[in-house]
């Protein structure tokens, strides 16, 4: 039991970026390696305000606000012109863009950790779990984003029309909707998980600009397991993720726990390539 | 300087190895594979234990490290063989942080951290430092036109000619009576036994190996080769090596120009610049200084995925 | 094909202009050039800007000063990436195209042992710091000398801290590199030598997670009456939080590097209780304040820049060994570092000091920031001086201290 909550508590940080990783998927058809880098801006953003005395909370809006505005602003300068080009071309530049964004970070703030404002505290223990008030939030925090993101996806306007996007961007500029429009919605949408889940593993991790990749990897594993596509199945695929990371140290070996994510997506591939919830994606 | 020059010029070769590896596997075949790393480690590691563990010479552990690292490609295509696309860069790069765990921690082998030394050289004995360096420089080269030569060929004859194809769309070839799995396969065993190759050279040109040697880094350098020099295009690879080379390095004489910036910032601002060309060439070049000498429908960029 | 020729053409001239122009401008003025390699990014990107900072510090004093054998020092920084890979290219290019005397500031093993072939190649010598039990092995000339003392001396000394303020049961944690795998299998040696043991395996996890919640579980899980956890701050700072709020009761030993002021920043109050052992910068003694303040920083009776003051050593014994040798020879310099650092002689702290008794003839002795810097014949330290320090209120306060003989 302990070991599921741990689990569910490390995906609640990374089910938000996965969740906004598979929107791009779906938009653009793209890999975004640049999501660990957009994390770990999202967490300097939260620690910036932080730092100036605001609540983390309130760094936490700023750094919902700032990768949001980052993501868009990133794809208008770098992805917007480079629509139609292979998924490799594009996976290349995201990588290029996570090193030129992990090093104007440490342009500008050096490579000495931060970390928030926040007291440590020992746990709670409750029916033999023990866990603090911070997981509680953070779990908290990332159903409820979890959650909202897939209402939106599922029953307003815009949810329909992004789907309708993802499916097929000419028929639905056939059938009248403002394609930039939803797709800036889109994007603006995704870049705010990011900066979410970059702010949830600052409560964890000491926040420096050398953390994309280790955020990267994870928050890919699970939106790919999960199915490219689904919101809950990225949040699922990012339990799956946590779970197998909690095994594999518990009774394998802790040292490996670096290649399960991709063993994981190994095995789902093989099995069912569209992923857990996904459906078939029609791709090259 | 003509030290420096040569130094520089032996690891481009190494990379201009890497490069023509994998323009067979993604600029002929369009395999995408993120663990070049991966297969370039392997290569590094068998090719030390073979002259230093086992003790035998060194042309016999250039071939093994070819032997086994065409079958860890042999393996990996044939798990991920239903796979395309980004989906096999994720797994393949998994497979080379896998391989980066399993030289970091089975010590027995590997001597896990501590580094690996490799004490047999590509060399005649007795030569002095200068000659040594050009006496490697020399067999670099020869290793690394070998290689052209080889998969320049072969990019031309039908067997290319089918792999060009699979790119495109693999249901053509498949309905002309082709196996395309097969031919994948081979495309892919081919390149990663060439990287493989290229990691025993760079292991006894450096002399001391680490699982640290082998991150993603060198990966996405070998991509920026390939796709800043032309992917598809094998004198393009070669080109592209070479000019990522020159830029790796040759932002390294900007440092007296920023005095004013501490020595992080300027190591940062490096990146930034590195990271910032490629994007630019990618934009502007699409087709890489040397594009593919084909009729311009069928060129590396590929139509998008249905969307 | 003509576009190719044509880049080949002007990539080249680039590449040989750039410094052709650069060995222009040396020539005139003939400074001695020295390289300093430090890791700015990668594992080791915490550390590194401190160990940077000290070198260029000392240089641009000794410059004002009028210099090393009345030239210039120009001082030539170059990233390690904390990666043997970049490493060994930063190396070539510091050793053929800038041709220095001497590298100096290498931090992980895994980099001073990269660059090593390259260095002896040259004869360029190598002055670091790093605690690898194999970096003698990569010496044949006499031309390396490291600051830090070796992994062993590290074991022996923390065990005998740990049993002395009773914890003779010690669970070993640390990540896998080179620094932390050999620490474990020394430490749970001496831990056995002095009557205690090792709790379970020693246990290694991967550093550049996203998450250390599932090992912090198993060590919470071991139960163990105190755990060392062998890593640097990236990875203690998650290490310990999960700890913490995982509910761990016990004690728990790290390193003094590992607990800087950005580490107590981190974790505020939590960070009281902690011991910490590492070979002592001497605080409060004149020649650690003497750095530290040359750095700008004002001593607070803490650990402060563990690795930075190692770097000051490092430029000032290279210089002195350059002024008193009257050659940039690595070998006369390395000869002439030997008697500088263990004398006998009078004590010296700085390059100006140490310049003054070369002009008058007098013997020195050495005393740096980060040790007395005495040497062995393979240019490791002969011994140094270990502390164990407990985190009350926010600041270290030394409860042990023990000398470490590193010469057995």
């Amino acid at each position: 039991m302990q070991l599921l909550l741990n689990a569910i508590a490390s995906a609640a940080i990374l089910a938000p970026a996965a969740i906004g990783f598979t929107l791009i998927f779906t938009l653009f058809r793209y890999t975004n390696f640049a999501v660990g880098a957009l994390m770990t801006t999202g967490a300097f953003a939260a620690w910036g305000m932080n730092e100036l005395g605001l609540p983390i909370w309130m760094g936490g809006v700023f750094a919902v606000v700032f990768g949001a505005g980052l993501l868009l602003a990133s794809d208008r300068i770098v992805f917007e012109p480079l629509r139609g080009r292979s998924g490799g071309t594009l996976l290349l530049v995201s990588i290029a863009l996570s090193v030129i964004i992990d090093n104007v970070i440490r342009f500008a703030f050096g490579t000495q950790i931060r970390a928030f404002d926040l007291p440590l505290r020992p746990p709670l223990t409750f029916a033999g779990l023990r866990f603090t008030p911070e997981t509680l939030w953070v779990i908290g925090i990332s159903i409820l984003a979890t959650l909202a993101v897939g209402a939106l996806l599922a029953f307003t306007r815009l949810g329909r029309a992004l789907r309708a996007v993802a499916d097929n961007a000419s028929l639905a500029s056939i059938r009248g909707l403002p394609v930039p429009r939803i797709e800036a919605a889109g994007i603006l949408l995704a870049g705010a998980l990011f900066g979410l889940s970059g702010t949830l593993a600052g409560l964890d991790l000491a926040i420096e600009p050398n953390l994309s990749l280790a955020l990267a990897i994870p928050v890919i594993a699970a939106a790919i397991v999960g199915g490219l596509g689904s919101p809950l199945g990225a949040a699922l695929g990012a339990v799956i993720i946590g779970l197998a990371e909690e095994l594999t140290v518990a009774f394998i070996s802790a040292p490996y726990k670096g290649a399960v994510g991709f063993v994981v997506i190994a095995l789902v591939l093989l099995i069912r390539p569209q992923g857990l919830l996904g459906r078939p994606v029609e791709r090259k | 300087m003509d030290a420096y020059l040569v130094a520089i010029l032996t690891t481009a070769a190494v990379y201009v190895i890497l490069a023509l590896a994998l323009n067979i596997q993604f600029g002929l075949t369009g395999l995408m594979n993120f663990g070049v790393v991966g297969f370039y480690g392997v290569g590094a590691y068998t090719s030390g234990i073979m002259t230093e563990t086992l003790g035998q010479p060194i042309l016999l552990g250039m071939l093994a490290a070819i032997v086994v690292g065409g079958l860890a490609g042999g393996l990996v295509s044939l798990l991920s063989i239903r796979l395309s696309g980004d989906f096999l860069a994720i797994v393949t790069l998994g497979f080379a942080e896998t391989m980066r765990l399993a030289f970091n921690n089975e010590d027995w082998l590997t001597r896990g951290p501590r580094g690996f030394l490799i004490m047999t050289r590509p060399v005649i004995d007795g030569l002095g430092r200068g000659a040594t360096a050009w006496f490697i420089l020399g067999v670099f080269v020869l290793a690394a036109i070998i290689v052209f030569v080889v998969l320049n060929r072969l990019a031309g004859s039908p067997f290319g000619r089918v792999l060009r194809a699979i790119r495109e769309d693999d249901l053509v070839p498949a309905t002309l009576g082709k196996n395309v799995l097969a031919y994948r396969l081979q495309a892919f065993v081919l390149g990663s036994a060439a990287m493989a190759l290229a990691g025993s050279l760079y292991a006894h040109y450096v002399q001391t190996i680490t699982p640290d040697n082998f991150t993603t880094q060198v990966a996405v350098l070998v991509w920026m080769s390939l796709i800043v020099g032309g992917a598809g295009n094998m004198k393009g690879a070669v080109v592209g090596a070479l000019v990522v080379t020159a830029i790796y390095e040759g932002t390294r004489f900007l440092a007296p120009l920023m005095e004013f910036l501490t020595p992080t910032q300027v190591s940062a601002l490096r990146f930034i610049i590195i990271g910032t060309l490629l994007i630019v060439v990618v934009r502007y070049r699409p087709e890489g200084l040397l594009p593919e000498r084909i009729a311009p429908r069928s060129r590396p960029d590929p139509v998008p995925a249905a969307g | 094909m003509k576009l190719s020729r044509r880049l080949f053409i002007s990539s080249a001239a680039v590449t040989l202009a750039a410094p052709a122009y650069l060995r222009a401008g040396l020539a005139q003025s003939a400074p001695i050039v020295i390289g300093s390699m430090t890791p700015l990014t990668g594992g080791g990107g915490p550390y590194g800007p401190e160990k940077s900072d000290a070198h260029r510090a000392v240089v641009a004093q000794v410059n004002a000063q009028g210099g090393v054998m009345g030239r210039e020092v120009q001082l030539i920084s170059e990233d390690s990436e904390t990666n043997p890979e970049a490493a060994v290219r930063a190396a070539r290019k510091l050793i053929d195209a800038d041709k220095v005397s001497a590298i100096l500031g290498t931090w992980a093993s895994s980099v001073s042992l990269g660059i090593m072939p390259l260095c002896q190649e040259a004869n360029v010598l190598q002055v670091f710091s790093g605690s690898s039990d194999y970096l003698p092995d990569g010496d044949t000339k006499g031309l390396i000398f490291n600051l830090q003392p070796l992994n062993k001396a590290w074991a022996v000394a923390l065990a005998d801290l740990a049993v002395q303020r009773g914890f003779t049961e010690v669970a070993f944690a640390g990540p896998k590199n080179d620094f932390a795998a050999s620490m474990g299998e020394s430490f749970a040696a001496s831990l056995e030598k002095l009557g205690g043991s090792i709790v379970g395996e020693p246990f290694y996890y991967n550093p550049g997670q996203a998450s250390y919640r599932a090992e912090a579980e198993h060590l919470i899980r071991m139960n163990p009456p105190a755990i060392f956890v062998a890593g640097y701050v990236t990875d203690f700072v998650p290490v310990y939080r999960e700890l913490i709020r995982g509910g761990f009761t016990g004690q728990i030993i790290t390193l003094s590097f590992a607990v800087g002021p950005a580490f107590k920043e981190a974790v505020g109050d939590a960070a009281n209780g902690i011991l910490h052992g590492s070979p002592v910068p001497p605080i409060g003694k004149d020649s650690y304040e003497t750095y530290l303040r040359l750095v700008g920083i004002e001593p607070s009776g803490q650990v402060q820049n563990s690795f930075g003051c190692m770097a000051y050593d490092e430029m000032n014994l290279c210089l002195l060994g350059m002024e008193a040798a009257k050659s940039t020879d690595s070998f006369a310099v390395a000869d002439a570092i030997r008697k500088i650092a263990n004398g006998p002689g009078e004590r010296v702290t700085t390059f100006a000091e140490g310049k003054a008794m070369i002009e008058a003839g007098t013997a020195m002795n050495y005393d740096g920031a980060s040790s007395s810097v005495d040497f062995q014949e393979n240019g490791m330290l002969k011994s140094r001086d270990f502390a164990l320090y407990e985190v009350k209120g926010g600041e270290d306060e030394i409860i042990l201290t023990t000398t470490s003989d590193a010469t057995q």
